[in-house]
Formats: C-alpha cells, structure tokens, sequence
C-alpha cells in the first residue's frame, strides 16, 4: 500500500491485503479462489476453408478453444447443437465459423441469428462483419429490427445471408409477412440462437411457441435449418434446448477458453442488533465496498436487484467518490433507460472512461462493455447462474479478479452465505419453460393460422390443438373447410401479443419538472407498487415524486423532489381454487397442484428514510384490483397439528414458515423472486384449513408451481435448515422475518410446524 | 374435452376480448343465381363467378365507356410506361379482402377485373365461397393475365397486387402476370389533386370528377364483416352489396382513365378545372416533357392567375428557372410583386430570387440591395406579427448578411481601380 494515499497499487495487492483489514476481516464469511485455466486448444478442423483459416492465422491465432472446434465438428455432422460456455469464452466462433464456412460452400444459403436483445444483435452483427472484411467475400449480414429503415428492408429480405434480429421482431414482423421472405426461407440452414438461458419461464414459452412457427414455416418453403445456440450455465442445458426447439440436442459443455485467477469473496454485514437479528443494510456495505474498488481506480461493477436499488446505489456511489471522479464515471445502467444513452454507457466502459457501473440483470447478458476487474453483488442474484453471469463480468485474462457477494439479509441471501458449499458445489437452476401453457399457446396458434392455415394431423404443442382449432373456430376467429383451418379474422393476432411481459403495455414515465419529457417506463404490473400517486421514483439517481397516475391512459406525472425517504408499497392478495390437478397425501398434510384465480389490489404504502432505513410515514393507494387465472401449488393441514397451540400461535407459524419458504424457493427455480408469490391462510376457502400456497405470477402458469409441487419434501428441509441455522433468538429477516411481523415465537413456532411435518415425510417413507 | 373446454372459457376473461359481434339476419338462404353469378369449375376446384356486359355506349357519370377506344396511349405519360397501351389490353383490378395490411392471413375474398371488348365493357367478380376455393379462382386470373398487358388499379401497387403475390405463393402457384405493367392511377390522382380535393379515396373522386354517384354503397370497410358473416350464414344476398360495391369501382377505373386521357386531348377540358388542379396539369406537363401542352396550359394559366390568385406565379417562376429561363422567372417575380404590393406580401422568396438575379447575373448591386432590403422589411413584419421564431430569425440573417456582402461590393465598386478589388469581388461571389 502506498502509505501517503492509503491507495493499493494494484488490485492484486488489494486482494492479499484486505483479508487482514480489520474494518472488513470479520465480514468475510468465506473466500473461494478459482486458479487460473489454461486454455485448452484443438487444430483447426480439416474440413475448414484455407480462406476462413487463413484470417485466423493472419491475426496470429493457430488453433481453437476445444469447444470450438467440437462444435464446429458436430454442426458439420448435421447435429443441433447447444454450447454452455462462460462470459468471455469466444462463443461467437462456435456459431460465425460453422456459418460462414457454409456461407463460402455455398452462397445462396441463408443463416438467420436470434439475440434476445436490439443491443446484443448489434453488436453481434459488427462482429461477423469484421470476419466477413477480413475474408473479402460477397456475404452481407444485417440487423433487422424496429430501428431497421424501411428503405434497407427490401435489400435485407432478399438479399441478406445472415439476417440477424431478435424473436419479438420474429415473431411480430417477419412471420406473419413470410411471403416476402422467401429467399430465406427456402435456404434456411442455419438459426442461431444465443443466450438461450434468457428464453425461459413467460419470455421462453413465448419463444418456443415463436420456434413452432418459424419451423412450420420453414417446413412449408422445404427447408430444415439446423440450430446452433449458446447458453451460460445452467443446470439442463441440454433439456432446455430440446424443450424450446423439440428436437435432439448435442451438448457441449467443456470450456476450452483459458481464465485468469478469480476470487470469490462472500460477505455478510455485520449484526448491528443480536435481538432483533438485524443485520447492518446490505446496500451500504456494497456501497463500501465498491468504494473502496473504485477509488483504488480499479474498474468495477456492481449489481443490485432491483431498479430502485441500482439508483440508491449510484447515488450513493458518485456522492461517495466525487472527489475521485465526476458523475460521469460512474453511471447507472437498467431497463427503462433510453438505448442511446445505453450504447453510450457500454461505450464508456469499454474504452475504460467510466471506471464505475451500478447495473440491475440488465448487464447479465453478452452486451459487449469489456472485461472489468472487479464485481460487487448487492444481494445474491436469486440463482446460482445469475451469480456466475455476474460474477464473469469481471476478469480479464492475465489478471485475478474479485467478487464480492454482500448477502443481504433476506432468508435466501443468508441460506447462500451460510452454506457456501450449496452454492460451490450445487448444480445451478434449471431453466423451465412451459410453452403448452394454455394462454400462450392459443395466441400463437392463432398467430400460426394467420401465416397458414392448420391442416388436419398438423402437430403444434400438446395434445390439444385440434381442441383449440375447434375453440377458435367457434369464437369465429378460424373457419374450417373439410380438414383446414383458415384465419377469417380483421384483425392482425401479432400486433396484441407480447412476449416480454405477462403486462402487455407498459405505463410511461414524464417529468414535468419543465416543459414534459418521458423519462422512463414501469410495467404493468409493477406500475400499482412502483408509480402509485406519491410514490418517490428514482430514475439516475435523481428523485421525482409521483403526482398523479393515469391509470387508464398508463401514464404517470412526475416531478423532480429532494428528499430524504424512498417509499414501498404494500400488495394485498384474494385466492380461489378452481380445480385441481395433482395431489399427494401424507400423515399430517396435503400436498396438491391445480389453477386458481388470484385477486391483488395495491393497498398502501411507507415512507422509509435513507440511511436509517426507519418508517416515517405512509399513505393509501386507490388503485383498481387485478385479477390473475394460474397455476398454483399448496399444502394444507389439520387446524390442530400444533398441539396446544393457540389459533394465533398458528398464524405466526404459517407466516414465518411462508416467508422462508417463497425465498428459498428460487434455489429450486430460475426465475426471479417476484415471479413466484406465496400467500398463507388460517382458513383456506378451498380446504377450510390452514394452506400455504404458491402461485406463479403469470396468467396460465409457466412450470414454477408445478416444479416447487415435485420438491416439495425437499424444500421443507431446507426450510427447517435454514431456521435452525439462523443465529437470531426469536426471528429476523433473514429467517422467518422480524418480529415485529412473526411475534415473539413466529421462529419458534414455525420450527414445530416444520417438525411435524417432516417427520410425517419420514414415516411415509419408511412405510 | 369438456375440461380443457371450460379452462378455455376461464381464460378467455384474462385474454384480450376476441370481437365477437353475433351478426343478426333475416335473410333466408338465397341462390347465387339472385346475384347473377354462376358457379365456375376449373381443375383446381370451384369458385363463384359474377359477369356483367356493360354496352359501350353507356355513359357513366359523364363519360361514355367508348371514349378509351383508340385512345389510351396517352396514359402511358402518367407513370412513364414503355409498351403500347391498347384499351382492349388494358385489365382493370381491384380486390375486397379479410383485413388490412398485407400480412400472410390477410385474403382476398374477391377479385374484380374489367377489360374491353369489341363491343362491351365486361365486368368479372371472381368470388370464393370459403377460404379452400382460393387456389382455383387463382388459377382462374393467372390465366387471364395472359390476354393482357396492363394492369390498372388504384393503389394496387402497394396493396392489391402484392396481397395477390402472397396468395400465389401461399398456394405455391406461379404468378404468371410479371408481364403486365401496372398502372396505378391512385399516383396520378393525387398529384392532381392535392390541394383540391379533401381526399382521394376513389369514391370521393368519382363524385367530385366523374359525376358517379353510388346509390345505398356500402363502404370498402364493411367488406371483411359481410364476407364473415356470409360465411357462417351462407346466403349470397349477404355480400350482394359487395359485388355491388366492387362492380363500381372496376368501371370507375376504366372512367378515370377516360378523364386522365381527357387531359391530353381535349383542351376544352381545361376551362372546367380549378386553378389549383389547371397548375397540378402545367406541372405534369411540364415533367412529361410535352412542349405544346405545357405552352398551351402555361398561358391559360397566367390569365387565370393574374385573376384569381398571384401566389402562384412563385412555383411558376420556379419551374423557368429550373428551365433556365431566367428572364421569364423575372417577369414574372415582378408581375407578382407588381399584382400583390408590396404590403401584402408574406414570401420573401420572389425578393431574395430579383436580388440574386441582379447581384449574380446583372451586377446591378443597386437593384439587389434594393430587392434585398424589401425582402428584410417583409420578415420584419412577419416578426412582429408573429412570436419571434427560429425559422425567421435565421431567414432575417440570411438576408442580412446578403445585405452586407451587397454593400461592401457597392464600396468596392466605387473604388475600382485596380484589377485586384475585381478578383476580390469574384472569391466573394464563388463564396455565394
């Protein structure tokens, strides 16, 4: 250390260093080192074109990663191939070499390349366009999205080899206008798919649904392209794939790319408050944390989970090291920002202006900013292969790197920290998809029958499509003619569906402050908690209040404010059963999975001061109920399992045991927390007792409720590991929740309840 | 089924509202035969067709059919069409369809097309009874194309034609109509009439221009909902207003192709059209290249100008200094001034054209700064009339800056002496 400016000199010595700090030593719960990888390389495959070898040698590289090559190997062997490669690991080779090696075969032939993102085809695009100057051949790849001009379309159409886009545009523009795409259709080989872990729960079934059509109508102009995607770690890639595309996948999963050192750093604050089992606020050690990165000018980026988080982070952040640097090194980064001011963000961390970012998941993906240094996590990501994606953003490849994961105090976070092997040594979450999900399905179908009609013995999903053909046909959307379906509808079935959001519009954010400029957007669905009236939104770091809520219009006012509290809304939620469909029986409960209707109405909301985090005040929120058909998994039991307990000792019990339930159940699930609810009920309307249930957060059910339904037992033992565990007397966020929300014996309690239902696992297993 | 049917019907709350209007009726089941149509076989299958024989001599509105005979050469000027155009070559075409746009699952239900023979204008409404009729009415107007080599629709070259590709290669037939070439007369009719019509939907053109006027016509809109609600009920009297309706605008093709033809022909035309449209025709003329039109409309157009409206002696001088006829641009700036006054003038355009006329090519800096300062006074007027704005702040500097430049070379001139003040003045100039 530099003794004049208390500055490391590299972030090398920092890492040896603060191991021994005392101000973080004790933090330090647990420090995993990866050593650096070699990187392992294969020859160049046999069959590869001189010309295509030839720029490689040229720019100095004389052999492949091995999962390069293999991939390469396989695709020319006719496979549909899936990679599972790490941040950084020169996928793009895996799918631009087996391509243009086709494309230099043969010219007429097309390639179509699906990124989930505007941003990532991009620069996916810039990159093979590089490869392609460099070969100086006739083959054009283009983007064709919504910033397409409508002049370059035609051009594109007909003309484009590798037409690169994103699956709403797929799904929106390209499909259902396939007659002007013939040229591609006919000579379809190749469809790249990248990120495929993106395309899962809502989003993914969507997709897959998309895959269904874009086969159907690449059969129908006699082509049989073969796929090729790229995924970050996921526990089934393998099975991911063949469930999205519904084909034979060869997997490749060993990594040939070499690695610099890396350390994994995971770090609780400290517990400000034994009784109460409160732990010091996980934002402000992250907020220390990464000070500390960036005034040691190492470049950093953090990441926080929700968009709120990432604005009190940043501001925090550039208060913090305004003597450093000025507000534009450090930047704030999410949805909702404008893709200018995007592109100019990923610029600046490329070309190492901006020492600083403070990202929601939106960083997560490919989009190119360069390798970083270091990453601080506010929060654990909510799945282990977030935390790796993340975690990969820093590490360039002859430096160590840095992770710091601070667990906040959420039970989840604390179940993580508390058992790094859980984490180190786990497979990550699987990726589900449900894309028979009986809403979804139905609009693709009618989307289908709108670019052909079904035709008798057609597969399209489950078992059901000749039910929905007939449903359709008497909602007098289809007409069918002896053994064909046609479209006989004036409308255009695309342009009303969405496959972002279960939200199918989005409310928009304008600021009055002068004049009226639309600052952001908040969807549907988070729009009732996140833009009530008085709500304080923060968008880069500057607060606006909410002063009035268009609700039907979708539209909120807001005004720039300076004050010192953020606010948070409270949900109230009604639950119907209408049918079950699976059920199990144990000794002392039920276990079962069907649908349910769900009643949510925003009903107030607290005003929380910065820093200390303390509730100042609330207010209510008159906003209309929404009401939600999916599906659901529950558990219910005799009212007097707890022996001499009171109904009320009850309650406390099922509240506690809920609340670590539904966050634990992410470790189960590759979905974001807010995609899976819980809600428990003394007295449940369907089985008059006392129910824990889960639902999924999307009209239909995507698989999550379904999948927490098989682990059911499993998930009760990590519930009770996780309460035992817990070093608090009688309860506190990080378990069962405060006592302020669980009383007094909400811990203890729960544990009972857990006991007895445990147990009764066992004796039903022995028997 | 009972299930999946009753989940189905839960949803349908959750999803958007499927418009499901329940069409009521009276109308018993009909024959195709009290619509005139008959049904037609091919080897692709059946299809209805409508055929109607309309006698030459018949006048529609104010034309008789008979005046494309022999005549209709001059629409090749309308969209500079390279072949022979033959009234007897010529297929008018235009389609009813299920929606809008021209997406993959948008079909046209109906085909119309129009052509001349010997001694009648006939009318043939290819019709589908549903959706599995499509490929043989198809076949049916593939081969037709053969007899012709023409096509004349409004706005079918952004709409009916390429909806009717789609078909083709939806169906996987050939389109075998690549030969014709496409007359959209939507194109020529909104050049024309831009200023003096409010729109130029066919119908509203026929009524202002044509002096056809629809009785009980149902609107092209309807078209997709009666076709649906046929479908279900499957009595021919549902769509007869829409064989009505299609009928019409076939032979309205064939009449405004009259009228545009008319425009070459007959000057005596002229006299009726409105100053705005008589301007739209000295344009065309004038783009088409055809001298003597252009002479002949030009003069009646400056009779009528000096009379009606000044203003458009701006857009005129335009057109003769683009013809580099300078000289005719000046007069008539200066007929305009002369007309308008000086006080009733907005447009600096006409001052700004004198000024660099004199400054350019006369020299005469006198005359242009004379011309320039006018020009300055007219946006000072504009801007105290209106809030100061962008567009005349940089308009006024424009001129002031010509202004300068225009008083500096009247210095210099006074000087001029030597050679070198000369050079100078050229450099200013070639920085113009």
């Amino acid at each position: 250390m530099n003794r004049l400016t208390g500055k490391f000199n590299s972030l090398h010595e920092l890492i040896k260093e603060i191991k021994n700090m005392p101000q973080y030593k004790a933090q330090i719960t647990h420090w995993h080192t990866i050593p650096a990888k070699e990187a392992r390389c294969a020859e160049f495959p046999e069959q590869i074109q001189n010309e295509l070898k030839q720029v490689f040698l040229d720019r100095g590289i004389s052999s492949l990663y091995t999962h390069q090559a293999e991939s390469f190997q396989e695709i020319n062997k006719g496979n549909h191939v899936v990679t599972v490669t790490p941040t950084a690991s020169g996928k793009t080779l895996c799918y631009n070499l087996p391509v243009l090696q086709r494309l230099l075969e043969d010219n007429s032939a097309r390639a179509l390349y699906m990124f989930p993102t505007k941003a990532l085809a991009q620069d996916q695009v810039a990159e093979v366009n590089e490869l392609i100057n460099l070969l100086e051949v006739d083959i054009k790849a283009y983007t064709y999205d919504g910033d397409t001009a409508p002049t370059a379309r035609q051009a594109i159409r007909n003309a484009g080899h590798i037409v690169v886009t994103n699956p709403d545009m797929l799904h929106s523009a390209i499909l259902p206008h396939h007659t002007k795409w013939v040229k591609l259709f006919e000579n379809l080989q190749f469809i790249v798919i990248d990120e495929l872990h993106t395309y899962r729960g809502v989003f993914g079934s969507h997709v897959a649904n998309v895959l269904r059509r874009l086969k159907r109508i690449c059969n129908f102009y006699g082509s049989n392209p073969q796929f090729i995607c790229t995924s970050a770690t996921i526990a089934n890639p393998k099975e991911h794939a063949e469930r999205l595309l519904e084909q034979k996948v060869y997997l490749i999963d060993k990594n040939g790319a070499p690695a610099g050192e890396k350390h994994v750093v995971f770090y609780n604050p400290p517990i400000v408050n034994q009784q109460l089992g409160i732990r010091r606020s996980s934002v402000l050690e992250s907020q220390k944390l990464a000070s500390l990165l960036l005034k040691n000018g190492i470049q950093t980026i953090v990441f926080a989970r929700s968009r709120v988080r990432v604005e009190i982070l940043l501001t925090y952040l550039q208060e913090q090291t305004k003597n450093e640097f000025g507000t534009k090194s450090i930047r704030g980064y999410r949805g909702g920002y404008l893709p200018k001011q995007r592109r100019e963000i990923e610029r600046g961390l490329r070309n190492g202006e901006i020492r600083g970012v403070v990202s929601t998941n939106a960083l997560e993906l490919g989009i190119d900013i360069g390798q970083l240094q270091a990453c601080v996590m506010n929060g654990y990501p909510g799945s282990i292969a977030s935390t790796w994606q993340q975690s990969g953003r820093a590490g360039r490849r002859q430096e160590s790197s840095l992770t710091f994961m601070v667990a906040s105090s959420n039970p989840l976070d604390q179940y993580i920290i508390q058992n790094p092997q859980f984490f180190f040594e786990a497979t990550p979450e699987e990726a589900r998809i449900e894309a028979d999900n009986l809403l979804i399905l139905i609009d693709h179908i009618k989307c289908a029958a709108y670019e052909l009609p079904f035709e008798k013995g057609e597969k399209f999903g489950g078992e059901t499509l000749l039910e929905v053909l007939e449903f359709l046909t008497e909602e007098k959307v289809l007409h069918q003619v002896q053994d064909r379906w046609y479209w006989m509808e004036q409308s255009f079935p695309a342009h009303n569906i969405s496959l972002r959001s279960a939200a199918q519009e989005n409310f928009i954010i304008i600021d009055m402050t002068e004049g009226s400029r639309v600052i952001g957007e908040v969807d549907r669905f988070s729009a009732p908690t996140l833009i009530h009236e008085e709500a304080i939104y923060i968008h880069e770091g500057i607060q606006f209040q909410v002063e009035k809520l268009d609700f039907e219009e979708k539209k909120a006012f807001v005004r720039k404010v300076d004050v010192d509290y953020f606010t948070d809304a409270n949900l109230a939620v009604q639950l119907k059963v209408l049918q079950v469909d699976k059920q199990t029986e144990t000794n002392s409960h039920e276990i079962q999975y069907g649908e349910v209707t769900v009643n949510a109405k925003a009903t107030f909301f607290k005003k929380i001061k910065y820093k200390t985090h303390e509730n100042i005040g609330s207010g209510p929120i008159h906003l209309p109920e929404e009401e939600l058909h999916t599906s659901s998994y529950w558990f219910s039991f005799a009212e007097n399992i707890l022996e001499n307990r009171s109904k009320n000792d009850l309650q406390f019990a099922l509240l506690g045991l809920s609340n670590v339930l539904v966050h634990i159940a992410p470790l189960y699930l590759m979905c974001d927390p807010m995609d899976i609810r819980v809600v428990p009920q003394v007295k449940a309307i369907h089985t008059k007792l006392p129910t824990i249930f889960f639902y999924d957060r999307y009209p239909g059910g995507v698989g999550l409720s379904e999948r927490l339904y098989e682990v059911h037992h499993a998930l009760l033992e990590q519930a009770k590991e996780l309460i035992q565990g817990c070093t608090c007397l009688s309860g506190c966020p990080a378990c069962v929740g405060p006592i302020e929300e669980v009383g007094l014996t909400g811990k203890e309690f729960a544990l009972e309840l857990l006991g007895v239902l445990i147990n009764e696992n066992n004796n039903e297993l022995i028997h | 089924m009972s299930q999946l049917k009753n989940r189905l019907n839960r949803l349908k709350k959750t999803q958007a509202s499927i418009d499901n209007k329940v069409i009521s009726s009276h109308l018993k089941g009909g024959e195709w035969g009290e619509v005139g149509a008959v049904t037609k076989t091919n080897a692709y299958g059946s299809f209805v067709k409508r055929e109607i024989r309309i006698p030459l001599q018949e006048k529609i509105g104010f034309y008789p059919l008979y005046q494309l005979v022999g005549s209709a050469q001059a629409l090749s000027h309308l969209q500079s069409i390279k072949s022979n155009v033959l009234h007897d070559k010529m297929l008018f075409f235009d389609t009813e369809t299920t929606g809008l746009g021209i997406g993959a699952g948008n079909v046209p239900f109906m085909l119309g097309i129009g052509y001349y023979t010997d001694d009648a204008f006939i009318v043939e409404q290819l019709f589908i009874r549903n959706p599995s009729e499509e490929l043989a009415m198809l076949a049916y107007i593939n081969e037709k194309f053969q007899h012709f080599t023409h096509l004349v629709s409004y706005n079918g070259k952004t709409f009916d034609l390429p909806l009717l590709k789609n078909r083709f290669i939806i169906h996987r037939l050939t389109y075998e109509g690549e030969h014709l070439e496409h007359i959209d007369l939507l194109y020529p009719a909104r050049s024309l009439w831009r200023n003096s019509l409010t729109t130029c939907k066919l119908s509203h053109v026929e009524r202002k221009r044509l002096g056809i006027h629809r009785v009980d016509d149902v609107p092209g809109s309807m078209a997709p909902t009666l076709y649906f609600k046929y479908l279900i009920e499957k009595d021919p009297n549902i769509v007869a207003d829409v064989f009505r309706h299609n009928k019409v605008d076939i032979v309205t093709l064939a009449i405004l192709s009259i009228y545009f033809v008319s425009l070459f022909e007959k000057r005596d035309v002229y006299s009726n059209l409105e100053l705005d449209e008589l301007y739209r025709l000295c344009v065309w003329f004038n783009n088409m290249e055809l001298t003597d039109l252009f002479q002949y409309v030009y003069e009646l157009l400056t009779t009528r100008v000096i009379e009606e409206d000044p203003n458009y002696f701006i857009p005129l001088a335009m057109i003769f200094k683009k013809k580099k006829d300078v000289e005719t641009s000046v007069s008539l700036w200066k007929k305009f001034i002369e007309l308008q006054g000086h006080q009733r003038i907005i447009n600096t355009e006409p001052y700004i054209e004198l000024a660099k006329y004199y400054e350019h090519r006369k020299k005469d800096f006198k005359q242009a700064i004379y011309y320039t300062k006018e020009a300055e006074l007219r946006v000072y007027n504009r801007i105290s009339l209106s809030k100061r704005n962008q567009k005349y702040t940089e308009i006024l500097q424009e001129i002031q800056k010509r202004k300068n430049r225009l008083e500096k070379k009247i210095k210099s001139r006074v000087n001029e002496v030597d050679q070198n003040s000369v050079v100078e003045l050229r450099q200013v100039e070639m920085n113009v």
